[in-house]
């Protein structure tokens, strides 16, 4: 028979039972084989395989019937325990080492037993066999990587003789052989340990497995009459992150990095509680400070009205004055009030603000004041300082207003643009040239200055004339992580032509009395 | 002589005393107050209150033409004897005042059913000017007020029963007011008189009380503190020289 070499999936093999006969068994072996080949055709028709031979059929085994003298190195000695029983099954242990620098290439495992065995490779069942004439070799497929591998094989012995032999070769990378055989080296376990295949260490009551005889000698063969070669798959290392250990480690980290957030949340929750009531707290305290203080200067106040009214009909000057004074005090009060009190951090607060308190500053002046205000203001936060620059800014360009332009009428534009707030003043007064400008330089460039620090800008549009418009803009979200779009120009203060004055102011004029 | 106080024509005004109920906790603002008030001439100071209780026990029978009324009383607050002396004297105006001007405190006086509000630190000319304004049937109200009226009726009203709404006139009104025009002005831009423009405000606070009126006012009324009646005993001393001051004008 040409010899032919199969490769196949791992699948048990064809079970027939001979006779074993004791010495005559060579004698007998190439017929009985041969018949072997011809019963196992007819019975194995239906099985797929990969078959390369020159033999073409569907068949999962092939016998070999005169099998190759090289199929037999490697192979160790007959080993068995110490004792042989019929009904007998013995466990056999063994691990290797694969050193760290030479992996693994290809490896051959070499396998038989009288009568039947079982193999597992690192707790991986490899195959099984249960005709003690037929020597399995696994062409083991993959990689064996480095360190500790286990062999374990549970041979069956129906009865006489016993005895399992087994070579594994492995072939390192750089051609170096490695051999593991069948020899007294391995033990036996002797009870069933749940996981005895995958035990890298030997317990301490495992004795070493015994020699029954070695190979090549009585009552087993020097040739196997078949040979069957199996392709099987190297059991896949676990990796890293499959294997138990990793994954324990990880679900408790997890838990423990779970539990430090839930901690760091319940901190940073109570603590923002505890701001917030030293905010109340505080915001209370400066009121009843405020209060306490107004109602006294009130008093005060009303005395001086009263003592106004006793000296009638002619009361002093001073004493008029006296009661102007504590008023201003009294409306310096309100506006801190207004500025300390954290509720008022809103936008809609602030507008309704700045229109009461410019309408009343223009209530005793001869200006009439206008609002063009959105009737839907958005719910926006706006900061303490923002409110109070802007505030203070404003109050600057009324304050001047007032003063200087001799208006008739006043407006105050309020504008949201996105995430932008605008807010122009704009007086039809007399408006000034930029000559004058420069003695009221400390009123514009510290409406300049507040805008700047709240990141936000002013502008200043005027001509002799036509009146005086005001516009600031400040943006709304807070962005420190980026430069306010503003702060990047270097504009003057009275930078000429912002967007929506009507008429451009010659340049020249602007370029030659430029104060900053 | 007493007059029914609202609504009262300016040329009676002229011919008999306004009587005035003051309810001012400091000591030294009541004096001031009542000295300022009796310097107006028609004007008299009926009787003063330190607390709210007292008030309440006072000032019903009292019955005076204007309430005078500080936002800050020592137990309960000006804003609470607003709304319960409302609903037992529904025709007298109450002017709250304040020592800071607070818009929030203001406006919550103003849903409880005041007619008015000043600042304690104002003149004594402004003070009568407005007390007079309210005994018109005037309703002062700021562009910051009209605001916050506006701002009050989008919320849902404090009864479900007490639905309102305002008008489109009315809402106009507000609109002009909180743009910063002056009662004159809505009127000439309107075209309307003064006068209606007047009443269209004072409807608004109408329907502002009701809107933010809630049962437990109600309550209120039905069943005063038991505290108040240590304070009737001061109470009934000042009635009766309430009473001998009208016995002697």
């Amino acid at each position: 028979m040409p010899r032919t070499n199969v490769r196949l999936t791992s699948f048990p093999a064809v079970n027939l039972h001979l006779p074993k006969l004791a010495g005559i068994r060579e004698k007998f072996l190439q017929p009985v084989a041969f018949i072997q080949f011809s019963l196992a055709m007819s019975f194995a028709s239906a099985h797929a395989g990969d078959i390369s031979a020159a033999v073409a059929s569907n068949y999962p085994t092939i016998y070999v019937a005169k099998s190759e003298p090289e199929v037999t190195n490697g192979l160790g000695c007959w080993i068995w325990d110490k004792a042989t029983l019929n009904k007998q099954t013995v466990r056999l242990w063994h691990s290797f080492n694969v050193p760290k620098t030479n992996p693994v290439a290809r490896a051959e495992l070499r396998i038989a037993a009288d009568n039947a065995f079982k193999i597992w490779l690192d707790g991986q069942e490899l195959g099984s066999g249960s005709d003690w004439r037929t020597l399995s070799i696994y062409h083991l497929e993959g990689t064996l990587n480095s360190g500790a591998h286990v062999l374990a094989v549970e041979g069956f012995n129906d009865n006489d003789q016993a005895g399992v032999i087994l070579g594994l070769s492995l072939e390192m990378a750089n051609g170096q052989l490695m051999q593991i055989c069948s020899d007294l080296t391995w033990r036996v376990v002797p009870d069933a340990d749940p996981n005895w295949e995958t035990a890298l260490q030997p317990a301490e009551n495992w004795p070493n497995a015994s020699i029954a005889t070695n190979f090549g000698r009585m009552p087993w063969w020097t040739i196997p009459t078949s040979v069957l070669h199996i392709r099987a798959e190297l059991p896949k290392p676990i990796p890293v992150w499959q294997s138990r250990e990793f994954q324990i480690g990880l679900l408790g980290g997890s838990g423990v990095f779970v539990f430090f957030c839930l901690y760091l949340l319940v901190q940073l929750v109570s603590q923002s509680k505890a701001h917030h009531l030293v905010q109340a707290e505080r915001d209370r305290i400066a009121r009843d400070i405020h209060d306490d203080l107004g109602s006294k200067l009130t008093q005060l106040l009303l005395i001086g009205e009263v003592a106004q009214i006793e000296s009638a009909p002619a009361p002093g000057a001073p004493l008029l004055q006296m009661c102007d004074g504590a008023r201003n005090i009294l409306a310096t009060i309100d506006e801190v009030v207004w500025i300390i009190n954290s509720q008022h951090d809103n936008l809609e607060d602030f507008i309704i603000y700045v229109c009461k308190w410019v309408q009343q500053f223009l209530g005793p002046s001869p200006i009439r004041c206008r609002f063009d205000v959105p009737q839907e203001i958005p719910a926006q936060k706006l900061s303490q300082i923002a409110r109070r620059n802007l505030f203070l800014a404003i109050k600057e360009a009324l304050n001047n207003a007032v003063k200087h332009s001799g208006a008739t009428e006043l407006t105050v534009h309020i504008e949201i643009n996105g995430s932008l707030l605008n807010v122009v003043v704009a007086d039809n007064g007399c408006g000034f040239d930029f000559a004058q400008a420069s003695q009221e330089r400390n009123g514009l460039t510290n409406m300049k200055s507040r805008m700047v620090e709240i990141g936000g800008d002013c502008l200043v549009a005027s001509r002799p004339g036509e009146g005086c418009r005001v516009s600031f803009a400040v943006p709304l979200k807070q962005r420190s992580f980026f430069k306010s779009p503003f702060q990047s120009s270097n504009h003057s203060v009275l930078e000429p032509g912002f967007p929506g004055h009507r008429e451009e102011v010659p340049p020249a004029k602007a370029a030659g009395e430029s104060p900053s | 002589m007493k007059f029914p106080s609202k609504n009262i024509p300016a040329e009676s005004i002229a011919n008999s005393t306004i009587s005035v109920a003051l309810v001012e906790d400091q000591k030294d603002l009541c004096q001031s107050w009542v000295r300022i008030i009796e310097s107006f001439g028609g004007f008299e100071c009926l009787c003063t209150c330190a607390s709210a209780e007292e008030a309440m026990c006072v000032i019903p029978e009292a019955r005076p033409d204007v309430i005078l009324m500080d936002i800050r009383l020592p137990r309960m607050s000006g804003i609470e004897c607003t709304s319960r002396l409302k609903e037992l004297l529904p025709a007298t105006p109450i002017v709250i005042l304040t020592v800071l001007d607070d818009d929030e405190l203001i406006f919550r006086a103003l849903e409880a059913g005041a007619d008015g509000y000043m600042l304690k630190r104002s003149k004594p000319t402004d003070l009568r000017t407005a007390l007079l304004d309210v005994l018109e049937g005037g309703a002062p109200m700021s562009s910051a007020i009209a605001r916050r009226v506006v701002r009050s009726f989008r919320r849902p009203p404090a009864n479900p029963r007490n639905q309102t709404h305002l008008s489109t006139r009315e809402i106009e009104v507000l609109d002009l007011l909180s743009r910063g025009l002056s009662n004159k002005e809505i009127a000439d831009q309107m075209r309307l008189s003064i006068e209606t423009v007047r009443s269209y405000l004072k409807t608004i606070y109408e329907k502002l009380h009701v809107h933010c009126r809630t049962e437990a006012v109600m309550r209120y009324t039905a069943n005063l503190p038991a505290s108040s009646i240590a304070d009737s005993d001061n109470a009934r001393e000042k009635l009766t020289a309430a009473g001998s001051r009208i016995q002697k004008s």
